[in-house]
This record gives structure tokens, C-alpha cells and sequence, in this order.
């Protein structure tokens, strides 16, 4: 038997949750007000997964600004943070941009995208 | 002069969603003054994802969840004026304001909401001893620089305060590629989000330090190290604690207070408890006709809860001059 103690990142309430594994098998999660505490706990127990947010370098704004505000899609692989943060700054982003616009495609091998999360011109 | 029905003081979250709530509350002739290029204020350096989680049910970064204001306020063709800086509120609703193109000017309001938002503590307030280098910033300073000027302002980084945008700087920093060497904190008991300190200094093995305090500052030029103690509780650092680390940066995320220039300026009665105007259920001032919505009125915690308690203010407003109430 092994027991896991997290707090949930999924919102504000941050849920103190405990999980229970055996055989790397999960048999409970406990603690969690709401079903995304359970998806949570799942990853954190077999692959944790995080939401990058960063910001670009751009060229040619019209509004005189000086980056774009990008985040990955989807949740990526906690271990693959740092490297997502290195490899966007290769990158000049072409203006203008859109919220949702696609930055970069599967990122790093992650299969996710980097998305802009602001209007820039 | 200019005259509108409604004039609101800034155009972040506070300001969009109480422009919005009033405009579909029947108050078309509205007034959005923001003094930034652009509408968002501080949500456009809030990069980072946790926001309108309550609002629209999904997680959004800070510059997303203000574009969705953006676009309702654009959509329903609401009148804003950016780069607009306003001098004085007067208690009959003449609202001064200044703009690189117009001069000085003043718009006659029926009903004003302050939407302003809230200042850092600096420094100054802090009463750190120690020389007094370049190098030494408030947390949001950092987050502008980095997330919006592009600029890292250090490599080797000591942060005093664990609120959360010291938090979600001591992460930023890190990805940037600055070395996030501790997070002092005073109290015993970080004020910041339990998932901020989850998944902004536990994923990246920085320490949080409870009860310490940093207790000298040192460079002469830019800044070079700082000593951090353990304190008592009297806030007084422990002899045979300190521990000296050298930086080239110090962030302070200390505190948050309502920026109140222009409410005391137009002699609204202030509140020592939220450092904001006093206000009744509907978020209106002592001056009869002007609101306060969002951080200007008591910070808050949350971009989500500022949206909610703005709207109300902006129906109580376009109320206030439907009834023609005095």
C-alpha cells in the first residue's frame, strides 16, 4: 500500500487529497470536492501534467509591442516545462496574431500546441 | 464640456464588466477611460492560467479572460477613450482627464464607477535596511517587465513575500531562465494559493521560507546580495540565523492597496479595514452617484469575484440614474 497526500491545482479551493496505490494500481482518491480532483490525483500518481504559459518575442507590432502571451493547448508532461520555456524563445512571432492562434505546432514532441492567448497588431 | 451618463475610471476586469453590466442594464451612454494603450489593465501581465474558472466555467490565462470583456464591450459598441490619464473627481461628477492628443478636458457624469484597481507595496513601505540599489522591484513591476517589455530583470533572484504574484513570478523568473534562490515570507502561513505554491515553487524545488524576514540589503550600483533571519513573533530576526545569499535581484510581493488618489481626492469617507471607500450593498461610495468596483474598493483574491462585484455596480449604477435617485 502506498499513500499519496497532494492539493489540488485544478481551482482556487485548492482540495487536500490523499490516494491510495497498490501494485501501482490506484484503489482510492479521497479528499477531493469536485470529479476534476480525481483526474488530477490519477496524473500526479502516474505522469504529471501542467499548463505552460510564457510569452514570445514579436516583430512588426503596429501598437508598439514588444511580445505575445502564448500557453500551451492542452496540459504537457510536468518534466517537459523547462524545455517548452527554452525552445519558445528561438522563436520572432510575425504579426498580427489572434487569441488561439497556433505559435508553434506539437511543441517539443509533446504533441501540443502553442497558442496565442492575446490579440497582438 | 463633454457630457455622458456614466464615466468609468479604468478599463480592467473591474471597469469592462461593470461597463458591460450597465450597458445591458439599459445605460447606453457610457464612458470607458483607461489609461494604459490598450483595455485589460492588469490582466494583460497576468500570463499565466487560472482565471474564469468560475465566470465561464473553464481555465483561462489573464489575457484571454479580458479579451472576453474586450469583446462584449466592442460587440455592444461601447464608447472607451485609452491612453487617457484622469487628474480629479469632483463630488458634482466632473471628471478631469489628460491625453497626449485632447489636452486637459473634463466630462460632466450623472454616475461615476472607480475601477482603478490597487498599487504594490514598495520598499518604502517595508522599512528594509540596507543601501539602496537598482535591482530591487515589486513583484508586478517584474511581471510587466518580463511578460510585456520582454526584459528578465535579474538571473539570481531572492523574493520577499509569498502573495500569489510573488509566487507566479518566482515561477515566471525560472522558466525565463533566473535562478529562484528562495521565497521569504513573514507570517507563518504563506497568504498566497495553496496551488500556487504547488505548482510555482514545489515543481521547481524552490523553498518557502515561513517567518523570514530579509533584513539587509546590499550593492552600491545595482543590488548584490541581500541577508535573509528567521524572526520571532515580534517580527524580530532570531540572532545566529541569518543567512546571506548573493542576488542581483530582489522582488517584493508584499501586499496589495486600493489605489485611492482620486476617491479621497473627491472626498469619499474611507474604510481603515480594506484601506478602499467605504460602500453600501451596491458598491456605492459615500458620494451619492459614484461606485467603486474590483481591487479599488478592497482587493480581491480573484479576477472572478472583481467581474461579479463589478457587475453589480454597474447595474446599481445605470438603477442610480434611471430612478434619477439624489
Amino acid at each position: 500500500m502506498k499513500k499519496m497526500e497532494m492539493t489540488c491545482i485544478g481551482c482556487p479551493n485548492g482540495c487536500d487529497i490523499t490516494l491510495t496505490a497498490e501494485d501501482g494500481k490506484i484503489i482510492e482518491v479521497f479528499g477531493n470536492k469536485c470529479p476534476k480532483g480525481i483526474e488530477f490525483a490519477e496524473n500526479e500518481f502516474f505522469h504529471p501534467m501542467r499548463t505552460f504559459t510564457g510569452s514570445m518575442d514579436v516583430i512588426g507590432s503596429t501598437e508598439g509591442a514588444h511580445t505575445v502571451s502564448c500557453r500551451t493547448q492542452k496540459e504537457i508532461s510536468k518534466a517537459d516545462m523547462l524545455a517548452v520555456a527554452a525552445e519558445i524563445k528561438k522563436y520572432k512571432i510575425k504579426l498580427p496574431v489572434k487569441v488561439g492562434d497556433v505559435l508553434i505546432e506539437n511543441v517539443c514532441g509533446t504533441e501540443v500546441d502553442i497558442v496565442a492567448t492575446k490579440n497582438v497588431h | 464640456m463633454i457630457s455622458r451618463d456614466l464615466v468609468i475610471i479604468g478599463g480592467g476586469p473591474a471597469g469592462l464588466a461593470a461597463a458591460v453590466a450597465a450597458y445591458d442594464a439599459g445605460l447606453k451612454d457610457i464612458l470607458l477611460i483607461e489609461r494604459d494603450y490598450c483595455l485589460g489593465g492588469v490582466l494583460n501581465q497576468c500570463i499565466h492560467a487560472g482565471f474564469g474558472l468560475h465566470t465561464f466555467k473553464e481555465e483561462l490565462t489573464g489575457p484571454e479572460y479580458a479579451q472576453r470583456y474586450i469583446d462584449m464591450v466592442l460587440e455592444r459598441g461601447i464608447e472607451y477613450k485609452t491612453d487617457c490619464m484622469v487628474i480629479s473627481v469632483s463630488p458634482e461628477k466632473i471628471v478631469q482627464i489628460t491625453n497626449k492628443d485632447d489636452g486637459i478636458f473634463e466630462v460632466q457624469a450623472k454616475a461615476i464607477i472607480l475601477a482603478m484597481g490597487c498599487r504594490e507595496r514598495t520598499r518604502g513601505s517595508l522599512n528594509i535596511p540596507g543601501t539602496r540599489p537598482a535591482g530591487v522591484f515589486t513583484a508586478g513591476t517584474a511581471q510587466r517587465l518580463v511578460n510585456i517589455e520582454g526584459y528578465l530583470p535579474g538571473k539570481q533572484v531572492v523574493c520577499l513575500g509569498s502573495g500569489d504574484i510573488g509566487l507566479i513570478m518566482a515561477r515566471r523568473m525560472t522558466l525565463e531562465g533566473a535562478k529562484v534562490l528562495c521565497v521569504a515570507e513573514v507570517q507563518e502561513k504563506s497568504p498566497g494559493l495553496k496551488r500556487n505554491i504547488i505548482q510555482c515553487l514545489d515543481d521547481f524545488g524552490i523553498p518557502l521560507l515561513l517567518r523570514h524576514n530579509v533584513i539587509n540589503i546590499y550593492g552600491e550600483n545595482h543590488i548584490t546580495g541581500v541577508d535573509v533571519a528567521e524572526i520571532n513573533e515580534n517580527f524580530q530576526p532570531i540572532p545566529g540565523t541569518t543567512v546571506h545569499y548573493e542576488c542581483d535581484c530582489l522582488l517584493l510581493s508584499t501586499g496589495l492597496i486600493p489605489e485611492n488618489e482620486l476617491t479621497m481626492g473627491l472626498g469619499a469617507e474611507m474604510d481603515p479595514i480594506t484601506k478602499g471607500p467605504v460602500v453600501d450593498e451596491k458598491f456605492m461610495t459615500t458620494v451619492p452617484g459614484v461606485f467603486a468596483a474590483g481591487n479599488v474598493q478592497a482587493v480581491h483574491g480573484l479576477a472572478d469575484d472583481v467581474s461579479v462585484h463589478a457587475e453589480i455596480a454597474g447595474r446599481a449604477a445605470a438603477e442610480y440614474i434611471g430612478g434619477g435617485r439624489q
